[in-house]
Order: structure tokens, then C-alpha cells, then sequence
């Protein structure tokens, strides 16, 4: 039988497809310490998982981020993928013609990048289970359609974003996130007319890459960049006591964090957040304010899918007295 | 045909013109339009498209049957070959412009609704499926009707009509404020009436010249962002629960377009305001209103340095700043006579209702609406409902046999390399099993016979709770038979209401009824459930499994069945309508799968009644615990 191709190359040789860059995103501060920080402190956080309202420029900020610190767009996992792709399968028009080409699948690509998930709550429970399995191993093994088994290492920071109307991530999944955000519509009036004004101008940048608030942006996001690069240089060097990892781990008890990741996740981000923001290259009780909701709320038993009070932060004060 | 369109509907019209214009505004949702307005729209959308993006535009149309396979892609046999066939929407690309519409957004497959999350609005649209791989810019435009009048929105999950840009409806303004019908839209009917009204005659429809060349004006030049645009449209989404980014972005858009159309450069409040009164938006407060200052707001206006925003002119072309385009004003004639001259005069015709409807509409859709459903181990090898799709299995069970044929052919030259004589068949593998992937089917029912004569100062409702609790998880159809209630215009007859689950608002409105009658048509009622009964188990692609009958009397039927069925009551009655009721009860305790029980309300009159009852019904009883007396006293 004869091989069609049918399915046009058009994709290919596209011009770079734009986002509204990472520097006029306007607020959204969460979102951006827990991206930053995953970059910082990267694979060993376990990840990010962006939930919340509506239109709240969830998915638009991790491209933008992805954009900004790789300079492509992330390697994304969408809701209509089938097993072959995100594992790895055979090129079927190779097949077709009798010809042995086996395509690496998504997890593969997203080995030491970002593997993005956008409506993560809506992936197909199978492809879940792939998931969940390779996060907790680091290792994909592959034996299907025939193929011999391999195994290989893969290693990823999985970010994920949610609008948690349409249901809540399985228990195990939520786990495998190492911070979440619970993301709220901004509210300042302020902001939400610069939001206005950023987007309207984004949406005339889109015919010209000439415009000097395009070109600003970009300037912006570098000087960005290169302060996330120097912290993940610094990440190593920042110092923790002792005294400082038994707070981390009476706070993780305190509000009852399960299993034994909040603890460590708490550790990690904090030693990320002091070395994005100096500092003096060590861990205080204010790095560990800033970070302890995002590592926390989702492990929490009585929290459904996340969620941080007033009350939990007067709780957390008391604790860093 | 162009006559009739361009008074068809005014702000409709206009709001397509904005989609057409405004790349952010390509995903409209028009509620309440009738079919054939929806395909007037459609081809003005297409038209318009055409003239300002030069693209080639394709319609594609969505329903209730588009599998994933259809929407993104899939193997197909075609002149003896087997290929790849793109799905629906992975072509809307580069220089092909999609329109999709979609008639009837309550009844998108499950496929369609998720693609619309994934695609709509997007910047980016993947495809990662049976070794296709891809990325592109998606080029769409979303052309959707939605039916609002009774609710229906609620049957549509918010996350999916968030992502509708541009919400507007059909004008059922036919009448002013004070009750009159504008005369204009009798000049309209008798228009509609006048041309020939062929299906046909759709496709033959052309831009009037005047549009085409506005459309071609207000692309050439794009309206800039001001601070007073960008207060107006915080102000009138001041309410938080209504407030989103794309609620607002959308309204900037629509504004810029108005002003675009005005031949004007800077976005005005009053191209806000008209932008709202296009889609129904009410104004909450002002950030200029003396009346009702905000102290944040008055923040707002003392320091405008904190808004990142340069003048408009910056990055644009320094000749035309400040100039107004000399283009034709929009022409718009309101024939005034008929209207009070106490009314406000607009220039667009007001969408009268709220545009986002999903705020108030009851919930009429399961939890995690867009999730695939779980597969439940009684459904396993049962089939089940609509197909949505394919999965691997490991048995022959509702067997997809096509995609099973096409898994299949991909492995023939490696498996045929060793197999004498194979040439003309296919071999197969259990790897290559396919079976359909189906969406849920009821597998239970929940009947309810509920006699509202008897329930004063009754907990019923909290009898009733653990049933209705049931029917929810078990998404049990659901049938309501109503005997006495006070709204029922025959009151010798029973009424019947049905719902595929328990989230239908007619439920709770039944449940939410009230007694005012003394005829009690009890046989009437069982009767009608009788009937139900029979028919839902004997005909069509029964999935029951069981039906949980719930029947909730004091068992003092005064009617007979001759006199419901008749319509009229002949005198004396006596225990006419309760032996009539039992005989009923006892035809359906011969139904199989029925299991019934009877909540007794505890009548101090005639108690052993709904014991008879239930032994006729070959049912279990259980007493309604009244209210003790002093929680009555509490209350009081």
C-alpha cells in the first residue's frame, strides 16, 4: 500500500509564534515567584501547579516564561494526546512502509526542560498514570507495538495549569506538584487597566517587531533572565542551619503537611528564594514566609485542592516569631 | 435577502463586523438565535472574514456527533491507501481561516466542548496524536448559538463559556418599554415576508458595498488604548462576582472596534458605552461619578503615572495623529414614532439581557463536565451511550471494528515478511483491539410519586434527601409525578414530569411545588407512572438496570381513574379512587427491576392506608417522622 502523507508540513518553517512577553505580565506575583523558583531550584522541586479562575493568564504566563528563559515554547502535553506521543511510538507512515522509525515521545523532549500541561485536570486518567509513574521513578520505560523494552532517565520540571470548576487532580498527581499556586483574578483597579493597556498594545506588536514597546519588552525580560540565571548559579552556595531546616519542618507539622516532601519542598524553595533574592546568600524566616503556602497548601489533608487563608498566614507568623 | 439583512439585526450585525475585525473577538456566542439567523450569520461572518483577512475561509460545522478522531485527525482508507486525514480543526492555519460554527452549544460532543477549551483563544494549538506532532498559530473564528430562555446555559460548563469573547443575541425587542411593538419591526416582518425565502438564497448573499468598504476603512487603521477607555471598562465590571481579564479585554476590543468604525484614533468612553449596550452590560459606578467617588479609584485619578501607558502616538504613524478618518458615518436610521420620547435614543438596538448568563443560571451539568467519563465496571462490555471516541482494550466487547481494521494495516509489511499465503488478509494482534469509548447512559431511574395533599407541616424533604442523593451519584434519569399540586390546571388529573437527571430545574421546581387542591388523583398519578414505567423498560436502547420507585401519600386517593381519565367526576366517589389506586399499585409491583417504597407522611386519619398501599406495591415502608412539637414552637 502506498503512504499519503496527508497531513500537511505547514506547521514547519513558521514564523516564531508570539506571547505576550513575561515582563508586562502585570501582578500575578505568585505565579512568578513559583516559576522562578522551579527554575532556581529545578527537577528536585517536583514542579509547579498554576490553579485558579477563569481567564486569570495561567497558560499565558508559563509560555511566557518558557519563551523567556529557553526561547521557545515549552514542551506542552495537550489534553487530546494519545499514548504514542507522550511515551513514544512509531512513525506510522515509516510503518506504512515497512520501514522500522520509532519517535521519541513528549517525556523525552521535556528531559531537563519544562513539560508544560495546560488543563491538566482534564488529561485522560492513562495518560496520568504515565505520569505519575515516570515523575515518582525518573525513569521511562517503554515496551509497545512490538518494540523491545528500553529504559531511559528522564527528568523534568512539570508545570501544570488547572481552573479547578472542572473537577480536582487525583491525590497522587497533586503530590507529584512540588509548589501550587491558587491563583485569583487581580483586583487592583490599577493593575487591571494596566492589564488592559499591556494587552491592546501586545495586540499591535503582533504585526510589528519593530515597536519600541516590543523591543523594551525584550529588554526587560533579558535583564529577567539574567537575574535567574545568577540565582541558579548562587543556589548551591546558599546556606541553611539547622535551626533553620527544624523550622522548616515544624511548619510542614504544624499544618499538617502529609508524607514527607513538604518538608523538603519547604527547604529547597526557601534556599531557591534566598538566592533569587540575595539575601546574603542565606536562608531567614522571611524567606520561608514568602514560600511555605506555595509548598504547603495542596499537601494539606483538610484542603481539598489547595487553598491559603488569612488565617493560615496569622498561623505562620506565630510559628516565625 | 441584503435588504432584510441589514435590518435582521442591528447590533448582531455590528457585533459580527467587530469579530471580524478584532482577532481577539473571533469566538461569538449569539443566545436565543434561531437557526436560520445563525446562518445568516455565519455567511455574513464569512464575508466579512474574506474582505478584511484575505484568507481563504472554510466552514466547518460542530455537533453532537464529532469524535476526537473527526476534530483532530485520523487514519482513513482513501483510494486504496491508507493515510493520514487532518481532523477539522488542525487546518484552520497560515492562510486558511476556519469558521466554525456550532448551531447548538447545549449539545457539542464532549469532543467538541474540549477542543473548543483547548483551541479557542488560544496562541498556540497542539496536536500530539497517533504519531502526528504539531504546532501552530491557530486561525479560527467561533461562530456558536446557545439557548438561554429556560436556563440551558446552566447545561454548559462556565469554563467553556468563558472562552466566548463576544456574547450577543438575537433582538427580541420587538415591543418598546411601555408594551407597544415598534413599528419598525413590523416594516421588518413584512420586509422578511416580501423576499423569497430559499435556504439556498443564504449562500447567494453578498457584502453590501457600503459594509464592505467601512470594513476595509476601520481595518486600515487601529484605535489606541486610553486611560479613560480603560476606566470606563473597569467601571462596569465593578461587580466582582462578574469580574474576569477576558471580560474586559473583550469589552476594550469591542470599544476599539466602535471606534475604528468611527474613523476614530483613540479609544472614547463613549465607544465603551456603546460597546456595552451592544452586548447588554449594565454600568455598576463610575470612576468619574461625583456621586459615588471610590477611594481607590480617587487613587487612580491622582496618579495616572503609576498606569505603564505612553501616548497612543508613540509607535504610530506622526501624521495621523489626532486626525480623524473622513469616512461615512454609520448609517442608522431609528424610525422614532413609535417610541416615547422619554427614552433614551441609542444608536445600536439594546441586548436587554445579561451577556454572561453562566453567573445566574442553574446548574444543569455534572461535576468535571469536560472530563472523560470514568469507565465504571458494570458498564464494561455493555456498550453504553454515544460514542466519543476509541481506546485500546483487551476483549472483544463493542468492538470498534474500523479503528481496530487501521491499527491494525499499520504492522501488515512486518508481519506478512514471515507469514506464507497472507497476502490478502490482514493479520492481527491483540495490540490492535480497539473498542468504542462511550458517554454514560443512565443505568438507573428514579421515579417519584409525590401527593402534595398530604405534606403540610411534613418533612418530606429530608425523607426524600437520601433518594435525590442517589439519583445524583447514579446519574438516575429522574420522573416526577406530581398528584394535587396547586398550579395543576385540571386538578382531577395528575402531571408528570421527566428529566435525564436530577440536575434538571424542572425537578426542583416540581419538588419546590406546593398544595392548594382538595382532589387527590392518586390513581391518576400511579397510573401515569405505571405508564412510565413500561415504556422506559420495554422500549428503545433500554441501559436500566433498575428503577428506585419512591412514593410519598397518605393513600386517601379521592379520585377515581375514570374521573381523571374522563375529566369528569361523577358523584358518589366513595372508595372508588383508593381501590382504583391499589389496583394500579398492584400492575406495577408485577414490573421487574422495580424496586418501590412508600414514605409514610403518618395521616392521623385512615394510617393504615399507606401500609395497604405499600403491601399492594410489594413495597418497603417508612414512616415520615413528623416535626416534634417543639421545634414547630421554635420555628414560630
Amino acid at each position: 500500500m502506498a503512504v499519503e502523507n496527508a497531513f500537511a508540513s505547514g506547521h514547519q518553517n513558521q514564523p516564531k509564534i508570539k506571547i505576550l512577553p513575561y515582563s508586562r505580565m502585570v501582578g500575578q506575583q505568585q505565579i512568578k515567584l513559583a516559576l522562578e523558583i522551579a527554575f532556581i531550584a529545578p527537577q528536585r522541586l517536583g514542579g509547579v501547579l498554576i490553579s485558579g479562575q477563569r481567564g486569570t493568564g495561567k497558560s499565558t504566563a508559563v509560555r511566557a516564561f518558557s519563551q523567556m528563559v529557553y526561547d521557545q515554547l515549552p514542551v506542552t502535553l495537550p489534553i487530546n494526546a494519545t499514548e504514542d506521543r507522550v511515551v513514544g511510538g512509531w512513525n506510522i507512515e515509516a510503518l506504512l512502509q515497512g520501514e522500522d522509525d520509532w519517535q521519541s515521545g513528549l517525556l523525552t523532549a521535556a528531559d531537563g526542560k519544562l513539560l508544560y500541561i495546560d488543563e491538566v485536570n482534564l488529561l485522560d486518567d492513562h495518560i496520568v498514570n504515565i505520569i505519575l509513574d515516570v515523575t515518582s521513578t525518573g525513569v521511562l520505560v517503554v515496551q509497545r507495538e512490538g518494540r523491545d523494552q528500553t529504559t531511559e532517565k528522564v527528568s523534568f520540571t512539570l508545570v501544570g495549569t488547572m481552573n479547578p470548576e472542572e473537577g480536582g487532580l487525583r491525590p497522587q498527581l497533586l503530590d507529584r506538584f512540588g509548589l501550587m499556586v491558587n491563583v485569583k483574578a487581580e483586583s487592583d483597579i490599577t493593575q487591571r487597566v494596566t492589564i488592559l493597556n499591556n494587552v491592546l498594545r501586545f495586540d499591535e506588536a503582533l504585526g510589528d517587531e519593530q515597536s519600541k514597546w516590543w523591543k523594551d519588552s525584550l529588554v526587560k525580560n533579558q535583564a529577567q533572565m539574567k537575574k535567574l540565571q545568577v540565582a541558579q548559579q548562587n543556589f548551591s552556595q546558599v546556606e541553611i542551619s539547622d535551626a533553620m531546616i527544624r523550622l522548616c519542618i515544624e511548619v510542614a507539622e504544624e499544618f499538617k503537611a502529609q508524607g514527607n516532601r513538604g518538608d523538603y519542598v519547604l527547604v529547597m524553595a526557601a534556599k531557591a528564594y534566598a538566592a533569587l533574592h540575595g539575601n546574603g546568600l542565606s536562608v531567614d524566616n522571611g524567606c520561608l514566609k514568602a514560600v511555605a503556602p506555595l509548598a504547603l497548601q495542596h499537601r494539606r489533608p483538610d484542603s481539598g485542592q489547595g487553598g491559603w487563608t488569612d488565617e493560615d498566614n496569622q498561623a505562620l507568623d506565630q510559628l516565625l516569631q | 435577502m441584503n435588504n432584510t439583512i441589514s435590518k435582521l439585526s442591528n447590533s448582531l450585525i455590528r457585533g459580527l463586523t467587530a469579530a471580524a475585525l478584532s482577532p481577539g473577538l473571533r469566538s461569538v456566542l449569539v443566545f436565543d438565535a434561531t437557526i436560520n439567523t445563525l446562518m445568516i450569520a455565519a455567511k455574513m461572518m464569512e464575508l466579512m472574514l474574506g474582505q478584511i483577512t484575505n484568507c481563504q475561509i472554510t466552514r466547518i460545522q460542530l455537533g453532537v456527533v464529532e469524535t476526537e478522531e473527526d476534530l483532530w485527525g485520523q487514519l482513513l482508507l482513501r483510494n486504496k491507501q491508507i493515510a493520514w486525514q487532518p481532523g477539522s480543526l488542525t487546518r484552520g492555519q497560515g492562510q486558511e481561516l476556519r469558521l466554525v460554527i456550532i448551531p447548538d452549544l447545549t449539545r457539542l460532543s464532549m469532543a467538541g466542548a474540549r477542543a473548543c477549551v483547548a483551541l479557542m483563544g488560544a496562541d498556540v494549538a497542539y496536536l500530539e496524536r497517533h504519531g502526528q506532532r504539531g504546532e501552530w498559530q491557530p486561525n479560527l473564528c467561533w461562530l456558536a448559538g446557545c439557548p438561554s430562555k429556560k436556563g440551558e446555559t446552566g447545561l454548559v460548563s462556565p469554563h467553556l463559556l468563558d472562552r466566548f469573547a463576544l456574547r450577543l443575541s438575537e433582538p427580541a425587542a420587538a415591543v418598546n418599554a411601555v408594551g407597544e411593538v415598534r413599528p419598525e419591526k413590523i416594516k421588518d416582518v413584512r420586509d422578511f415576508l416580501g423576499d423569497v425565502w430559499q435556504s439556498e438564497q443564504v449562500e447567494d448573499l453578498v457584502l453590501p458595498s457600503e459594509l464592505a468598504d467601512r470594513l476595509w476603512q476601520a481595518g486600515r487603521v487601529r484605535a489606541a488604548f486610553t486611560l479613560e477607555a480603560g476606566r470606563r471598562v473597569v467601571d462596569y465590571f465593578a461587580d466582582s462576582k462578574s469580574y474576569s481579564v477576558r471580560r474586559e479585554l473583550a469589552l476594550l476590543r469591542l470599544a476599539q472596534v466602535n471606534a475604528q468604525l468611527d474613523g476614530v484614533l483613540q479609544i472614547k468612553q463613549s465607544h465603551v458605552d456603546a460597546a456595552a449596550a451592544m452586548i447588554g452590560l449594565k454600568l455598576w459606578e463610575t470612576t468619574t461619578n461625583v456621586r459615588k467617588p471610590s477611594p481607590v479609584i480617587e487613587e487612580l485619578i491622582e496618579d495616572e503615572s503609576q498606569i505603564e501607558t505612553t501616548l497612543p502616538n508613540d509607535d504610530m504613524d506622526q501624521s495621523s495623529e489626532g486626525k480623524e478618518l473622513d469616512l461615512p458615518p454609520i448609517e442608522k436610521k431609528v424610525d422614532q414614532s413609535g417610541i416615547s420620547n422619554d427614552q433614551p435614543k441609542r444608536e445600536v438596538e439594546l441586548s436587554m439581557e445579561n451577556p454572561y448568563r453562566e453567573d445566574d443560571a442553574p446548574v444543569q451539568r455534572e461535576l468535571a463536565s469536560l472530563r472523560f467519563p470514568l469507565r465504571r465496571l458494570r458498564l464494561s462490555g455493555q456498550g453504553g451511550g454515544a460514542v466519543i471516541g476509541v481506546e485500546p482494550t483487551t476483549d472483544v466487547q463493542d468492538l470498534a471494528i474500523v479503528s481496530t481494521i487501521f491499527e491494525a494495516a499499520k504492522y501488515q509489511k512486518f508481519r506478512r515478511v514471515n507469514q506464507i499465503g497472507s497476502e490478502s488478509r490482514l493479520i492481527f494482534q491483540p495490540g490492535d483491539l480497539r473498542r468504542y469509548r462511550r458517554a454514560l447512559v443512565p443505568e438507573q431511574m428514579l421515579a417519584m410519586v409525590i401527593d402534595y395533599t398530604c405534606l403540610q407541616n411534613s418533612p418530606w424533604q429530608a425523607a426524600l434527601l437520601p433518594y435525590l442523593q442517589w439519583a445524583y451519584v447514579e446519574r438516575a434519569k429522574v420522573c416526577l409525578v406530581q398528584v394535587g399540586v396547586a398550579k395543576n390546571q385540571d386538578e382531577l388529573r395528575a402531571q408528570k414530569v421527566m428529566a435525564n437527571n436530577i440536575l434538571g430545574s424542572q425537578i426542583g421546581h416540581g419538588l419546590a411545588s406546593v398544595s392548594g387542591r382538595k382532589a387527590t388523583p392518586l390513581a391518576h398519578g400511579l397510573d401515569l407512572t405505571l405508564a412510565v414505567l413500561r415504556h422506559t423498560l420495554q422500549h428503545g436502547r433500554n441501559r436500566l438496570e433498575q428503577i428506585a420507585l419512591v412514593v410519598i401519600t397518605d393513600g386517601r386517593g379521592n379520585v377515581p381513574l375514570q374521573a381523571s381519565k374522563g375529566g369528569e367526576l361523577i358523584f358518589p366517589v366513595g372508595r372508588v379512587g383508593v381501590d382504583d389506586a391499589l389496583q394500579v399499585a398492584r400492575q406495577i409491583s408485577r414490573l421487574k427491576m422495580v424496586k418501590a417504597v412508600v414514605l409514610n407522611p403518618q395521616p392521623s386519619h385512615y394510617s393504615d392506608l399507606p401500609v395497604i398501599l405499600a403491601k399492594a406495591l410489594g413495597a418497603k415502608i417508612a414512616d415520615i417522622v413528623p416535626h416534634e412539637s417543639w421545634e414547630v414552637e421554635s420555628e414560630a
